[in-house]
């Protein structure tokens, strides 16, 4: 296993999860710290008709803990109780994390976009709370430049 | 032979949609009217929202019920929730008691006390179900000094910070009941903000039941 340094940051312009009937997607970035705690900016894509980043917000918090555990970025988070890809980590991610949910203008309710904070409970049911972008970026404690996401990276297909 | 029968398990999002829609669609309906985006709804009209935004995600729209007598409680007497809604088959998947602070409501602290006795009864009587307390109000008049004053002497709290932690932190409400933070809209440019707390018991005040609707549909 290569050697992570942090922060660790990474995008996944399109990450692949289960839908409800058929495969979705959507756009990710994650920085994470010495720590290990994270921050998730799940972005749903624009022009895009499959199930969306709301109704699949567990399947793809799970699945994209289970990529970064594989590649050691949570060693540092549960050193006491350390089972790879066990759901104890991933109550762990959840309960340090912040999770941004992302509907950039034209994809969702809002004419200028919306940002939510998901917050899971110890069964990974999550709740959803609308603020503005710059309370998003307050509490997550990064610039507002890591929330936002070019419209060109988000159009579905390209 | 015998038809093969294809059951399918479905969890529609129930508090996501009326997190994110209900503020926006009491603003749009007073604009509508060419008043505020603030302006007076009666509190009947957001009820009526509420069904509206609920309905699509519930399986069958009789499933949500009002004006229906659930419980006799010894010292709240009679207790009528606002809005109730029903698991396909029977029992209760939970209970919503609104509250609104618009441009006109005279709410009380004595009103949002009764709520939560409510729902801490509902939650006592039907420990599987859901129950939610709502506030749907105006930025100016949740957070006037004078009201944050006033509602110091209730035991929950919409201070944004309340909402915007992970996981959500439960409030106390008395010895057996918690009230955890089950979603809000809070933006600044719309003049609504609306917040929802899920009633628990103290034993299980990291688990939230409100989030989704599950039901199994089988087809033929």
């Amino acid at each position: 296993m290569p050697n992570v340094t942090f922060p660790y940051e990474e995008e996944f312009r399109r990450f692949a999860y289960p839908g409800i009937s058929r495969k979705g997607q959507c756009y990710l970035k994650v920085r994470v710290n010495q720590e290990g705690r994270a921050v998730f900016l799940c972005a749903q894509l624009l022009n895009y008709t499959g199930t969306s980043v709301t109704n699949a917000v567990e399947d793809i918090f799970v699945g994209v803990v289970e990529e970064l555990a594989n590649k050691g970025v949570f060693n540092n988070l549960s050193r006491r109780n350390w089972f790879k890809k066990s759901p104890q980590l991933e109550l762990e991610v959840a309960r340090t994390c912040r999770w941004i949910e992302h509907y950039p203008p034209g994809a969702g309710f809002a004419p200028n976009g919306s940002y939510a904070l998901v917050s899971f409970d110890k069964n990974l049911s999550p709740a959803w709370n609308y603020m503005d972008l710059a309370r998003a970026a307050t509490i997550c404690e990064v610039d507002q430049e890591f929330l936002r996401v070019a419209p060109d990276e988000l159009r579905h297909g390209s | 032979m015998a038809a093969k029968t294809r059951s399918q398990r479905f969890k529609p999002l129930i508090v996501e949609p009326l997190a994110k829609a209900l503020s926006i669609k009491v603003a749009a309906a007073n604009t509508e009217l060419n008043m505020s985006p603030d302006e007076h709804q009666a509190e009947l009209v957001v009820q009526a929202m509420m069904r509206t935004l609920l309905q699509p995600h519930i399986p069958c729209p009789t499933l949500i019920t009002e004006n229906e007598k659930v419980l006799d409680d010894p010292d709240l007497g009679g207790l009528i929730p606002d809005l109730i809604v029903k698991r396909v088959g029977g029992g209760y998947w939970g209970f919503f008691e609104l509250k609104t602070m618009l441009k006109s409501d005279q709410l009380t602290v004595d009103d949002v006390e009764r709520d939560l006795k409510k729902l801490s009864a509902y939650k006592q009587a039907h420990p599987g179900a859901a129950p939610i307390f709502i506030l749907v109000g105006t930025w100016t008049k949740l957070f006037s000094t004078n009201r944050l004053t006033s509602w110091s002497r209730l035991p929950i709290r919409y201070q944004l910070d309340q909402f915007q932690t992970t996981p959500p932190a439960p409030q106390a409400l008395n010895d057996n009941f918690v009230a955890i933070p089950a979603g809000s809209f809070a933006i600044e440019e719309l003049a609504i903000a609306c917040f929802m707390w899920e009633i628990q018991t103290r034993a299980e005040s990291t688990v939230r039941l409100s989030a989704t609707y599950d039901f199994t549909a089988a087809m033929t």
